[in-house]
């Protein structure tokens, strides 16, 4: 108590000079109503919730038959139908989530799996949806035939970034990819032949299969849901495998991964691959939903907030990155009026606070029972 | 021409130098690369602005001058110790990409934090001020350096006079850490730890109290780039940390990092390689912050020890 | 027939040299036992076998190829197995799917096969899955299949590293210090264990300060002290040789 008392007032004093006598007060504060929050067991009630959820589950398999199935598909079926119920407004929102929580998966596949810290994660979504852009505006090549290609240059990126930098330590890696989400905002800005520079590239067409054209938020909402599904698949598969098995122990301790014969560098550079083709096609369908693009979307806040996603959500977990995806999109829409500009503020407050209490997330990967 | 760039240079790569110092000694000691330092150095010049600024006139150069220093580096110091204690002390056991996730948490949080109080446009110095400063140094510089009253003329080389104070100031305080370093007790310490962090606490080291130090002393040398670059350019944006930061680490492991003298001597070569780059390749201006990078990405492929060697190899 | 050569091999650190200009032979088939005094160069010696550090001089031959060259992984994937001083165990992983990673080297199914999952790849998942159970109860941690590595008790996770390592099916496994922080009962279980390991083939070269366990088992004994070797033979003749007992033993008696 005399504890916090003290620190409460010792963060009210270094925040003088910033916020003033009066706002150092609320920040304070902050902190004071926060220390207490540690005595109550609250990040642990979700973890709780989600095993009796899983208990729930598991019984409701012995009592019904084929219960799992039932419930899977009639989760599935909820997020089928849900957004015939809503506006346009909310829609799109969705799509925004669905587009982060593929960026989500695949920034898992490099920090979940193999433990690489990725801090320019976002321009490998910048390099897949300029690809498309450029294709599409100039040589008018439809997106479906252009998803492959941006994951491709998204992959040749990846390779050409990674060859280097991945047979070093781990910090290094975070922070030449920062460096290099930076020189691609900057590339993109500045090489106005190719780019036009900050005024970004307009007309993107929309996608579209025989003649039906996607145009409204339902239609990409349909279309992004089939991705998502595609990645958890890939996901899911790479997890349950060899592969995934020698990702962890790489990540855990890369000298006793040697021992057993996996070759870190090149994994390492396939997890790193597979992650950067991920934010290439979640790029050129952003380059299709948006029908433009432009630097501006690829700031290092677009690459912290997918970061923070993952870590809220929990590292190697998916339904970790879907939830956080979601979390981190709809929360501070709704709450549009009352965060404001303060939304990255809470998401440094978010990571901080989710390394030091809870830093598996909030919903956990639990291994599987072999 | 050459002149005026490589003066230019020295300037950039002071300050450059004065960041790398904070995180070649957190990472000496602690293994983190601390991304929230490029956030301290910052704080550091929002500091000084906000002194300044809050003051209004009412002092004289000389008496002004100091007491920013002392008023910038007092807060930036309690600052980094403030993080250190709340962020990553509870992670020292942690895996280490906790601790970096950590760290960039840290640096968000800061950015933002500025940026809310402060605002999101720049800050600026009145420009009477700057001009005061300005004129102040150059009336002292011209006892011994050719001016026109506002400028120095150095072998052709038009020169603010802050400049050669940026240079001056950082040879000063790289000196005094020096002389910390290897002559005082808890800089023996420091050393000691960063050698072998579980051994020094065998023999009685203060592991925390050295831990603590270090990142003061690391935020006290940022808050001074800080202060001198706002001092130059007489504006500061919550974003500046952000960039210098990414060139000040780059300047770290261009030295090796780990290694003081290292990221002195790194910072040097980053700014004169960048301002030359910039300033002789024609239309190379835009790009300058490309260099930076590019040279980081090719020191990681050819000599990733850095120039000087890392002071500390992988620990088993 | 010899299973593992080194040449001449040294390893310096700066100016310490941990190794210097070793000649050792291993035979295949035997339990080789290395001993030396606190920091005589017996892990360093492991490492540079397994590949963890470059030599600085000399070559290592392993069943007549030479390995000096070779990275880590490859190594292990010729069929040298190792376990470590301190446990490196991967602790978030489950028991089972430890030792299933210890297969690794022993299966291939890449990005397409964990894709696309055809009939092969999952026939390899299957086997891959028996296996290392098969060698959970070898080491008699059958039980314990399914908890996470992290949370077994000590002399468990060190019976965990020794079936991860035999489950790439190794010809020459390296052990070091495998009874360190072992009661008595279990160091008896373990000498069992490395008994039975040898039964199936496999050559050991083991690292341990337990003597009673190296002169039990060993049919071959080396002493290495200051990165050199300074005895060579049977438990018999090493325990008796007058410069192991000096630099070694002696100083156990005194």
């Amino acid at each position: 108590m005399l504890n916090s008392l003290f620190w409460t007032f010792w963060l009210w004093v270094i925040a003088l000079p910033f916020a003033g006598p009066i706002k150092s007060i609320y920040i304070a504060s902050v902190f004071f109503i926060l220390s207490f929050l540690r005595f109550i067991k609250f990040p642990a009630t979700i973890s709780s919730f989600k095993d009796n959820w899983d208990e729930f589950l598991s019984k409701a398999n012995e009592k019904i038959p084929y219960g799992y199935l039932i419930v899977r598909i009639l989760f599935i079926l909820s997020i089928i139908i849900i957004p015939m119920f809503l506006d346009r407004r909310a829609n799109n929102i969705l799509v925004d989530c669905g587009i982060y929580a593929l960026l989500a998966l695949g920034l898992n596949i490099a920090v979940g799996f193999a433990g690489l810290l990725v801090l320019g994660y976002i321009a490998f979504y910048a390099i897949g949806a300029y690809s498309y852009a450029l294709l599409s505006v100039h040589f008018h090549i439809p997106f479906f035939v252009c998803v492959p290609i941006s994951a491709g240059m998204a992959i040749i990126f990846g390779i050409l970034l990674g060859l280097p930098v991945l047979r070093l330590r781990g910090d290094y890696l975070a922070i030449v990819t920062l460096g290099f989400g930076e020189i691609t905002r900057i590339v993109l800005n500045n090489w106005d032949g190719v780019t036009n520079g900050p005024n970004g590239i307009l007309g993107i067409a929309r996608p579209s299969i025989g003649s039906f054209v996607f145009h409204s938020p339902k239609n990409y909402y349909y279309l992004i849901l089939v991705f998502l599904f595609i990645a958890v698949f890939i996901f899911n598969r790479l997890n349950n495998s060899r592969l995934g098995r020698a990702w962890v122990a790489i990540k855990e301790d890369e000298r006793a991964a040697k021992a057993m014969g996996i070759n870190c560098m090149s994994l390492k550079l396939l997890a790193f691959a597979i992650s950067a083709a991920f934010a290439g096609v979640a790029g050129a369908f952003f380059g299709a939903k948006a029908t433009h693009v432009s630097p501006e979307s690829f700031t290092f806040f677009e690459s912290a907030l997918v970061l923070c996603m993952v870590v809220l959500g929990g590292m190697g977990s998916i339904p970790g990155a879907i939830l956080g995806a979601s979390c981190l999109i709809i929360i501070p829409e709704i709450f549009r009026d009352y965060f404001g500009n303060s939304r990255m503020l809470l998401f440094g407050i978010v990571m901080i606070a989710m390394m030091r209490f809870k830093p598996e997330g909030l919903l956990p990967y639990k291994r599987r029972n072999l | 021409m050459l002149a005026q760039q490589i003066i230019n240079g020295l300037t950039v790569g002071s300050v450059y130098a004065l960041i790398a110092l904070g995180y070649t000694m957190v990472y000496g000691i602690l293994q983190l690369i601390n991304f929230a330092h490029g956030e301290i150095y910052m704080l550091g010049a929002y500091l000084a602005i906000i002194f300044v600024v809050s003051l209004k006139f009412s002092l004289p150069i000389a008496g002004l001058l100091p007491l920013v220093f002392l008023f910038a580096m007092f807060f930036t110091g309690c600052y980094g110790f403030t993080i250190e204690k709340f962020a990553y002390k509870p992670l020292r056991n942690a895996p280490r990409l906790s601790a970096l996730i950590t760290a960039v948490g840290v640096s968000i949080f800061l950015q933002n934090y500025v940026m809310l109080t402060q605002g999101a446009k720049d800050k600026v110095f009145s420009h009477l001020i700057s001009e005061q400063i300005n004129a102040y140094f150059s009336n002292f510089f011209s006892k011994f350096i050719p001016s026109d009253g506002s400028r120095l003329y150095i072998c052709g080389a038009q020169i603010y006079s802050l400049q050669l104070v940026i240079i001056i100031t950082s040879i000063i305080l790289m000196v005094l850490l020096n002389l910390f370093v290897t002559h005082t007790k808890i800089g023996k310490a420091m050393r000691a730890t960063a050698q072998d962090l579980k051994m020094a606490h065998l023999v009685g080291i203060k592991v925390d109290t050295v831990i603590s130090t270090t990142f003061i002393i690391g935020s006290i040398l940022g808050a001074a780039a800080g202060v001198m670059v706002a001092m130059y350019y007489g504006r500061v944006w919550y974003y500046i940390g952000y960039l210098a930061g990414v060139k000040a680490f780059t300047a770290a492991v261009l030295g090796g990092i780990g290694n003081i003298y290292g990221a002195m001597f790194g910072g040097l070569i980053l700014g004169l390689t960048e301002s030359l780059a910039a300033g002789l390749i024609p239309g190379a201006s835009e790009w300058k912050d490309v260099f930076a990078f590019i040279i980081l990405i090719l020191i990681l492929i050819f000599r990733p020890q850095g120039i000087f060697g890392e002071r500390i190899g992988e620990k088993f | 027939m010899k299973i593992l050569e080194t040449k001449q091999v040294s390893k310096h650190f700066g100016g310490i040299k941990a190794i210097e200009k070793l000649d050792i032979s291993i035979n295949k088939g035997e339990i080789a036992g290395l001993i030396g005094p606190n920091g005589a160069g017996k892990t360093t010696f492991f490492n540079c076998i397994s590949g963890v550090y470059p030599l600085t001089h000399g070559k290592i031959l392993y069943k007549d190829k030479l390995i000096s060259n070779l990275r880590a992984d490859e190594i292990a994937t010729l069929g040298l197995a190792r376990t470590f001083q301190g446990i490196r165990l991967f602790t978030s992983l489950t028991v089972l799917e430890n030792v299933m990673v210890g297969r690794y080297s022993r299966t291939k199914c890449g990005l397409w096969g964990a894709l696309i999952k055809p009939k092969w790849a999952r026939e390899e998942e299957d086997s891959v899955k028996e296996k290392a159970g098969a060698y959970l109860e070898f080491v008699g941690l059958k039980d314990y299949r399914n908890e996470l590595a992290k949370n077994l008790p000590y002399g468990c996770q060190r019976k965990l590293e020794i079936a991860r390592a035999i489950a790439s099916e190794p010809e020459l496994l390296l052990l070091d210090e495998p009874a360190a922080g072992m009661n008595p009962s279990e160091v008896k279980e373990l000498i069992c264990l490395i008994k039975k390991i040898r039964d199936t083939g496999v050559t050991v070269l083991i690292i341990e300060h337990h003597m009673r366990m190296i002169m039990e088992i060993c049919e071959k004994i080396i002493a290495l002290n200051y990165g050199v070797k300074i005895s060579e033979g049977t438990p018999l003749e090493v325990s008796n040789d007058q410069k192991v007992i000096e630099a070694y033993l002696g100083r156990e008696n005194a």
